[in-house]
C-alpha cells in the first residue's frame, strides 16, 4: 500500500520538479545556464587582466593565446574574455531581477483585478494603461534627473517600472478566462476565502504562461537594460554589460568582428537556454501535457 | 445502400497504435433506418467519420464501404466531394459548432447547392426556403437571412436537417443529433427525422447512446461496445429481447417511467474501458455478470442468432442447441 | 413548519442583457426543504434551474427574495459567517472534469473542505478521511495521488462527490450531475447519491433535465419554465397525475426504449421552443407551446393554488383539462 503513504498535499511542486527531471531538453539548458552562471561568477578570476584595466600593446587585438588575450581586446586595450564574463554577471542580474520583480508585481496586480473585477479591475488597469502610454524615454529622463548617473538604484526602478505591465495583462486575461471555470465556483461554494482562491487555484493555474513570459522577460531586459545604458541610466563606462559590449562591437564588425561575435554568442546562449527551460517548466507545471 | 465491411479504424499516438474500431460490418437498405448505439469510446462515430472520410490525419482505415457498390474509402479528398453532402450526408450533435458563424443560414443551405446542384445563388436561396419550411421553421423568410447563434439549439439542428438533405441524399448520417437538446425540442426532432424518412424514402443511420432514442425510429439496431458490434437486430429484438448481456444491462440501466422509483436502478459496474487497453477475451467481461472462463481467455465472433447476430459465449435466451463452444 | 432547512421566498434574479434590457431569470420562486428530504428540480434549457441553484448558495446574488438558511438569511449574513454557512451547504457540478482543479491532485481536491472547516486536524488525520472518503465513493485508493484528467467522467463525478460529501453536509444540491455521463454510469452515480443521502440523512436538491432520473431520487418535484414555478408536489403523485400541461409535455417526451409504444409517443409532440426570456409572453408563460391555452391565458397570469396534499399548481384551466388524456 505505497500508495495510502503518498503525501497528497504537497502535490503540484514535488511532480513539477519530478517532471522536470525527466526531460532530457530540460537538463541540457540548465546545464548551460549553470556553467554561464559559474563561469560569470569565477571566470574574470582565471585571466590575469582586470575587466577595466589597459593593455597598451595590443589594442584592438584579434583573439591570441599570447598575453592572455584569448577572445582578443577591444580599442582600448582592455581583454573581451574578462570584460565579456563581466558584463554576463551584470546582466543575468539585471534579467532575473528585473523578470522577478516583474512577475511578483504582475501576477500580485493581475490576479487581484482579474479576479475580483468590477470597479476593481476596471482601477487596476486603467493604472496599467496609464503607464503603459507613458512613453519610456519620459520614465527613464526623468529617473536620470533625480538619480546620479550610472545609479544601479535607477536603472531597477526603469525597468521594474515597466516590466510587469505586460504581464498584469497577461495574468489579468488568464485570471479572468478562469473565474468563469467551475472549479473557481466549487471552491467558493466550499467557503474558500478569495485570498486562499488566488493562491491555491487561480496562480497555480496561470503559471504556464507566465513562466514562459517570464523567461521571455529574462533576455528582453538585458536588452532593455542596453538601450538606458545608451541614454546614459544603465550601466556606464569602464563597467560593461552585455548589451553595451554588443552595441559597442556592432559598430567595429568589420574591422574587430570578434568585439560582436563574442558577446552576441554568449547573450544567444543565455537566451536558448531560457526559453528551452521555460517551455519544460510550462510543460512540467502542466499535468496534462503528459 | 450503404454496405460496410470489415472496417477498422486505428490511431498512431505517443502511447502506439489504437484500434478504435474492429470487424465492423453493416449494411443499410434503402429506406431503412439503422440506429447503432453504445457509450462514448465504443466508436460508433469513429466508424462513421471514417465512412465519411472526416477522421482526421494519422487515423488509418481499411476495410470497405460501398454507397450503392462504389467504394467511399480511400478516396481523396477531391473524389470524396461528389459523395459527401450530394449523396451520403451527415449530421453532428452540436449544430453551432458545424455551422459557419459569419455566413447567414440561407446562405450556408445554398452554398451546398451551388457547389453540387450548379444551381445559381438566387434558385439556391429559393430552394433554401422550400428546404427550411420542409424541417418545419416557423417565420422561414425571417430564419433565412439571421445568422446561426441567433437560433436555439433545436432550431439549428433543423437548419443542419435542411442542408443535409439539399442535395436530396441517399443517406443520411445522424450522430448524436438530439443529445444536445431539451427532452421536448429532441422529441420534435426525432418526430421530424420519422416523418422524413417516410416522405422521402431515405436510409437514416441513426448514432445514439441513448435506447430511447433508437426506439422511436430504428428499423435495425446495431450495439458497438469497445470498438465491435456485439449485437444486431430488428429493433424490436434488440430492445425488446436483447441476446448480448451488455445490451440488457444498457436497458436496465435506464431509468425509467414504468417500474416503481424505490427499485434501485441497475448500473453496470465499472467503467467503459479505455480503447488502449482493452481487457482479454470478450471486452464487457470485467463488467458482465454472467462472464465465465471461457469469456475471460477467447474473444466471441459475431454469429448469427435468428434474425440477428450476437457476440457472446452465453448469449441470453438461448435455445439449448444455439449455445456452444465457438473457435 | 418549524424545522424547514431551507426556505426560498419570492427568489428573483435579473439580468442585465445590455441597452438597458433585463432578463428576468428567476421569476418568484417559493420552496422550502426539510432536513433529510429530497426535492427534484425539473426544466428545460433557459428555465432557471440553474440560476435557482446558484442562487441558494449565494453564487449569484438574488434581485429580491431571500434565502432563509437554518433561520437566518444568507443573503445578510457578512462573508465571514457566510464561508462557514458553507460548511453544510455542499454542491455537485454537471461537468465534472471542469468543475476539478486541473492543477491539483485529488487528494487535495477532496481535502480542501477540510483544509477550510476543519483546521484542527492535522495532515495525518486529514489523509485518512479523505482516504476513507474516496474508498466510500468507490475510487482505487491510489487516486488521491493522480489528476483529475487520468480519470473517465464517472470517476470525475465520484471525485466531485467526495469532495462535497466529505463534511457530511446537510445539504448537498445536485446540478445536473449525470447529464454529461453515460447511460450505464449515470445510473451509478445515481444510486451513490441515493446511498449516502440515506446514510448521513443529507438534504438534496437534485436539478435536471431529465424526469425519470429525479424520480428515483426525490420525494419532492419543482417544475420550473422560464423562471416560473409551474407545478410543485409529491414525486409519485405528479408522475401519476400530472395536472400541469406542461409537467404532461415534459412526462410524455421522455423517449421510452421500447418499439413498440415510442413510435407512437413521437406522434403527438409539443410544439415550438421555450419563448426568449427577453420577451416572456404575457399572463401565463407557457401559453405559447400550450395545447390547452385560451384566451383568458394570455390576459391573466396563473395564480399559485396549493391542496391540501402540498401540491401546487399555476394554471388557470387545470381543473378543466381533467385526468390526462392520452
Amino acid at each position: 500500500m505505497s500508495e495510502v503513504a503518498t503525501p497528497i498535499e504537497s502535490g503540484l511542486w514535488t511532480d513539477v520538479w519530478q517532471r522536470l527531471r525527466r526531460r532530457r531538453s530540460v537538463h541540457a539548458a540548465a546545464g548551460v545556464l549553470a556553467l554561464l552562471v559559474f563561469l560569470a561568477w569565477i571566470g574574470p578570476a582565471l585571466s590575469p587582466h582586470a575587466y577595466d584595466a589597459l593593455d597598451w600593446e595590443r589594442m584592438g587585438a584579434p583573439p591570441q593565446l599570447e598575453a592572455a588575450h584569448w577572445l582578443g581586446t577591444d580599442r582600448l586595450g582592455r581583454d573581451l574574455f574578462v570584460r565579456t564574463l563581466h558584463a554576463l554577471r551584470l546582466s543575468l542580474l539585471i534579467g532575473l531581477l528585473a523578470a522577478l520583480v516583474s512577475v511578483l508585481i504582475g501576477i500580485t496586480w493581475g490576479a487581484v483585478a482579474g479576479y475580483f473585477g468590477g470597479r476593481v479591475d476596471a482601477v487596476m488597469m486603467r493604472t496599467v494603461d496609464v503607464l503603459y502610454s507613458l512613453p519610456y524615454v519620459f520614465i527613464v529622463i526623468v529617473l536620470a534627473s533625480l538619480f546620479e548617473r550610472g545609479s544601479l538604484a535607477a536603472l531597477f526602478l526603469a525597468i521594474g517600472a515597466v516590466g510587469w505591465l505586460t504581464m498584469a495583462r497577461i495574468v489579468r486575461g488568464q485570471t479572468l478566462a478562469l473565474r468563469r471555470r467551475e472549479f473557481i465556483e466549487a471552491a467558493i461554494a466550499c467557503g474558500a476565502g478569495s485570498g486562499s482562491i488566488l493562491v491555491r487555484h487561480v496562480v497555480p493555474n496561470v503559471i504556464g504562461p507566465v513562466v514562459v513570459y517570464a523567461t521571455l522577460t529574462v533576455p528582453q531586459m538585458i536588452l532593455f537594460e542596453s538601450f538606458l545604458s545608451f541614454l546614459g541610466l544603465g550601466v556606464q563606462e569602464p563597467l560593461a554589460s552585455l548589451g553595451s559590449l554588443i552595441n559597442d562591437g556592432a559598430r567595429e564588425m568589420e574591422s574587430a568582428p570578434w568585439l560582436l561575435v563574442f558577446p552576441a554568442g554568449v547573450l544567444m546562449l543565455l537566451l536558448v537556454s531560457f526559453s528551452v527551460l521555460g517551455d519544460g517548466l510550462r510543460d512540467a507545471l502542466d499535468p496534462r501535457a503528459e | 445502400m450503404l454496405e460496410i465491411a470489415d472496417l477498422e479504424v486505428a490511431f498512431e499516438t505517443r502511447m502506439g497504435h489504437v484500434k478504435v474500431v474492429s470487424d465492423f460490418s453493416l449494411s443499410v437498405a434503402r429506406g431503412e433506418c439503422v440506429g447503432i448505439v453504445g457509450e462514448s469510446g465504443a466508436g460508433k462515430t469513429q466508424a462513421l467519420l471514417a465512412v465519411m472520410g472526416l477522421l482526421p490525419r494519422g487515423a488509418r482505415v481499411s476495410g470497405s464501404a460501398r454507397l450503392q457498390g462504389e467504394e467511399l474509402l480511400g478516396r481523396g479528398a477531391g473524389a470524396l466531394d461528389e459523395f459527401r453532402g450530394a449523396r451520403i450526408a451527415m449530421i453532428f450533435q452540436d449544430p453551432l459548432t458545424a455551422l459557419t458563424p459569419h455566413m447567414r443560414v440561407g446562405d450556408q443551405i445554398a452554398e451546398v447547392l451551388v457547389r453540387h446542384r450548379r444551381l445559381s445563388w438566387s434558385a439556391g436561396r429559393e430552394r433554401a426556403l422550400e428546404l427550411l419550411r420542409a424541417v418545419h421553421i416557423a417565420d422561414a423568410e425571417r430564419r433565412l437571412r439571421q445568422y446561426p447563434h441567433e437560433l436555439s439549439g433545436g432550431m439549428r439542428q433543423r437548419v443542419m436537417i435542411a442542408m443535409a438533405l439539399a442535395c436530396e441524399p441517399d443517406v443520411l448520417i445522424a450522430d448524436e443529433p438530439t443529445t444536445a437538446l431539451d427532452v421536448t425540442v429532441q422529441a420534435q426532432i426525432l418526430a421530424l427525422l420519422a416523418e422524413l424518412k417516410r416522405t422521402r424514402g431515405m436510409s437514416l443511420v441513426l448514432v445514439t447512446h441513448d435506447l430511447g432514442v433508437i426506439a422511436g425510429l430504428a428499423d435495425r439496431v446495431a450495439v458497438m461496445y469497445a470498438g465491435r458490434l456485439v449485437e444486431q437486430g430488428t429493433a424490436r429484438a434488440v430492445l425488446k429481447a436483447p441476446r448480448h448481456p451488455y445490451t440488457r444491462a444498457l436497458l436496465d440501466s435506464m431509468p425509467r417511467l414504468d417500474v416503481p422509483s424505490s427499485e434501485p436502478l441497475r448500473a453496470i459496474r465499472g467503467q467503459p474501458p479505455d480503447p488502449r487497453a482493452l481487457p482479454a477475451g470478450c471486452a464487457f467481461h470485467p463488467r458482465c455478470d454472467l462472464a465465465a472462463d471461457l469469456c475471460r481467455s477467447a474473444r466471441p465472433r459475431l454469429r448469427p442468432t435468428g434474425d440477428g447476430m450476437v457476440a457472446c459465449h452465453r448469449p441470453l435466451g438461448a435455445a439449448a442447441g444455439e449455445e456452444g463452444p465457438t473457435s | 413548519m418549524t424545522n424547514a432547512l431551507l426556505r426560498v421566498v419570492g427568489l428573483r434574479v435579473r439580468f442585465a442583457a445590455g441597452r438597458g434590457a433585463s432578463v428576468h431569470a428567476l421569476d418568484g420562486v417559493d420552496l422550502e426543504l426539510r432536513e433529510g428530504e429530497a426535492l427534484g428540480v425539473v426544466g428545460e434549457s433557459g428555465c432557471g434551474k440553474s440560476t435557482l441553484v446558484r442562487a441558494i448558495l449565494q453564487l449569484v446574488r438574488p434581485t429580491s427574495g431571500t434565502v432563509v438558511w437554518l433561520g437566518r438569511a444568507l443573503d445578510e449574513m457578512p462573508a465571514r459567517e457566510l464561508r462557514s454557512a458553507r460548511r453544510d451547504l455542499q454542491i455537485v457540478f454537471q461537468d465534472p472534469l471542469a468543475s476539478l482543479d486541473p492543477r491539483m491532485t485529488v487528494g487535495e481536491i477532496v481535502a480542501e473542505p477540510l483544509r477550510i472547516h476543519r483546521p484542527d486536524l492535522n495532515a495525518e488525520a486529514r489523509r485518512r478521511e479523505v482516504h476513507q472518503m474516496l474508498a466510500r465513493v468507490g475510487l482505487p485508493p491510489d487516486a488521491a495521488a493522480r489528476y483529475p484528467h487520468q480519470f473517465s467522467g464517472g470517476q470525475c463525478q465520484r471525485i466531485g462527490i467526495a469532495r462535497a460529501m466529505i463534511l457530511r453536509p446537510k445539504l448537498l444540491v445536485c446540478d445536473e450531475p449525470v447529464s454529461a455521463l453515460d447511460v450505464s454510469v449515470q445510473a451509478q452515480i445515481i444510486e451513490l447519491l441515493h446511498d449516502l443521502k440515506r446514510e448521513c440523512g443529507t438534504a438534496l436538491l437534485f436539478v435536471s433535465h431529465n424526469l425519470a432520473v429525479v424520480r428515483r431520487l426525490c420525494e419532492r418535484l419543482l417544475v420550473l419554465y422560464l423562471g416560473r414555478m409551474m407545478e410543485l408536489g409529491p414525486t409519485d403523485a405528479i408522475y401519476a397525475d400530472p395536472r400541469h400541461p406542461y409537467t404532461r409535455a415534459l412526462l410524455e417526451a421522455i423517449p421510452v426504449p421500447d418499439p413498440d409504444v415510442q413510435p407512437a409517443r413521437l406522434s403527438h409532440v409539443l410544439p415550438g421552443e421555450p419563448p426568449s426570456p427577453l420577451s416572456p409572453p404575457s399572463g401565463c408563460v407557457f401559453r405559447t407551446r400550450c395545447p390547452h391555452a385560451v384566451e383568458v391565458c394570455a390576459r391573466q397570469v396563473p395564480s399559485w393554488e396549493t391542496d391540501s396534499a402540498g401540491r401546487g399548481i399555476a394554471c388557470v384551466r387545470w381543473r378543466e383539462i381533467g385526468p390526462e388524456s392520452a
